[in-house]
């Protein structure tokens, strides 16, 4: 599983931060969450899918390995 | 335009999308939210109240959504989009500007407010609300609001500026009838309320900037007058502006919400046992808080002629998108009306979406949390003994009382 942020939609509300530490990170400076490794280790799966579908802005997006968003 | 008691109304508004709906009248939150509901169903997303000047209401999610995201079509910085229609003056910065100038001072202020910035903050909010409920706790009962919701929130806030904490009901007081007016009030009476509560804001936050002229300190107050746009130092005007903003954000708004929350706790003690049982739940907890308590909705001015929810709408119009109605979209959000305290995707718009949203919103979880987990922590099962809330332009309680058994009462 891939995740990406469209940082022109990202208006940095960081709930993404919340869900998964470990994969979103956050520029301070610029107030937008970025990724920290597109590759989601398997245990960060359901924390992914939660984030992206939280996302007030609809920032996040989520796809297979390799594969088309 | 056609002219009726007084009320002028534009002549591409149809009739039948007409409701009478007075922001600073003496309607409470939940008639507010059961008539936003009865204008969906009825008229559908985009009404029109020619109350305060007229404007367009929002209240479907997705035309909420499509708004405050599309910056081409409705801006921020037309002066006088408020709830009374006010004399020309400075703006509110950064709420007041668009585009570049706004991602300028929004940069300034990013840091400050930096999410896990925010959480570092955690502990000094826990200590403020601990002091408060020590308090409380043993006198059996509390006015929400007073005692705790507001110098929780107000206490966060002034330590982050600065400000002597002795100036908080001062302060509050000020930015309640700045921000809200004051319910039942004449449109005439609140326009001169707002703008004089407004001037004494103003002055007060002149004050601040003058005393640490003459003795630079290193808080956030100071590290904003040092601060530079385009390479030279931020405008007097601007500056009072900007501290004006975050005052009536830190001040009024998370108090709204946590005051809400006891209250409706208060009524539900399954609730209440529910936050009580398990502190990993709070986080949910708060957002579905923030979904049903959402205290505000962003004003904005169409830029141009757009439609919205099949509505006509030509720029200059004033439009306010009702983000705690869009909230409660069965469209969005199923069984809207219901506290689900597990709801799960929740994209409420309590903060406003675009690049306007809420740059306290990280705060307010953090002070949120500590303000559900503590009050649980200390306070035994409570009652509602009464309460009343309000509109304006952050809607909120003018008082919540709750009751318990003092006998109950376990301190730490």
């Amino acid at each position: 599983m891939e995740v990406s942020i469209d940082a022109t939609r990202c208006q940095g509300h960081a709930l993404c931060l919340s869900a998964d530490p470990a994969v979103f990170d956050f520029d301070d400076e610029e107030g937008k969450a970025f990724v920290a490794r597109a590759g989601v280790p398997d245990g960060s799966a359901d924390a992914v899918r939660k984030a992206a579908a939280n996302c007030p802005e609809s920032a996040i997006a989520v796809r297979p390995e390799g594969g088309r968003p | 335009m056609t002219e009726e008691n007084g009320m002028t109304r534009p002549e591409h508004v149809p009739a039948d999308l007409v409701v009478d709906f007075d922001v600073l009248g003496d309607l409470g939150i939940p008639q507010a939210h059961a008539e936003a509901s009865r204008w969906r169903r009825e008229k559908g997303p985009v009404v029109w109240t020619d109350r305060n000047g007229g404007y367009w209401i929002v209240v479907g999610a997705e035309e909420i959504r499509r708004g405050l995201v599309d910056v081409s079509l409705f801006d921020s910085a037309s002066r006088g989009v408020k709830m009374v229609t006010i004399e020309p003056r400075e703006a509110l910065v950064p709420l007041e500007l668009d585009g570049e100038e706004h991602t300028t001072y929004r940069r300034i202020l990013n840091p400050f407010f930096a999410p896990r910035r925010m959480r570092l903050l955690e502990d000094d909010v826990r200590k403020v609300a601990r002091q408060l409920l020590a308090e409380l706790a043993p006198t059996g009962s509390c006015e929400v609001v007073a005692d705790f919701a507001r110098p929780l929130a107000s206490s966060m806030f002034l330590s982050m500026v600065d400000w002597p904490l002795e100036d908080r009901v001062k302060l509050e007081n000020w930015v309640k009838r700045q921000v809200n007016g004051v319910a039942g009030e004449s449109e005439e009476a609140n326009r001169r309320i707002q703008a004089e509560a407004l001037e004494a804001v103003t002055e007060y936050c002149r004050g601040q900037i003058t005393s640490r002229r003459e003795r630079p300190r290193e808080d956030m107050t100071s590290t904003l007058m040092n601060a530079t746009v385009d390479g030279a130092p931020i405008p007097d005007e601007r500056l009072v502006g900007l501290l004006i903003v975050l005052a009536a954000g830190g001040l009024d708004t998370t108090a709204s919400v946590t005051s809400q929350a006891v209250e409706l706790f208060a009524l539900h003690p399954d609730m209440q046992a529910y936050v009580r049982e398990d502190g990993s739940r709070i986080p949910a907890v708060v957002e579905e808080m923030l979904r049903v308590g959402a205290p505000v909705g962003p004003l904005r001015a169409a830029l141009r002629d757009t439609e919205l929810g099949g509505v006509e709408i030509k720029a200059g119009d004033r439009v306010h998108f009702l983000g705690q109605a869009g909230s409660r979209d069965p469209a969005e959000f199923p069984d809207p009306d219901r506290v689900d305290l597990q709801r799960e995707p929740n994209r409420h718009m309590a903060f406003g979406l675009g690049p306007h949203r809420c740059i306290g919103a990280a705060l307010a979880r953090v002070v949120l949390a500590v303000a559900f987990d503590e009050f649980h922590a200390v306070i035994p099962p409570y009652r509602l003994v009464g309460s009343e809330s309000r509109l304006g332009a952050v809607w909120g309680m003018s008082s919540v009382v709750v009751e318990w058994d003092v006998d109950e009462v376990v301190l730490p």
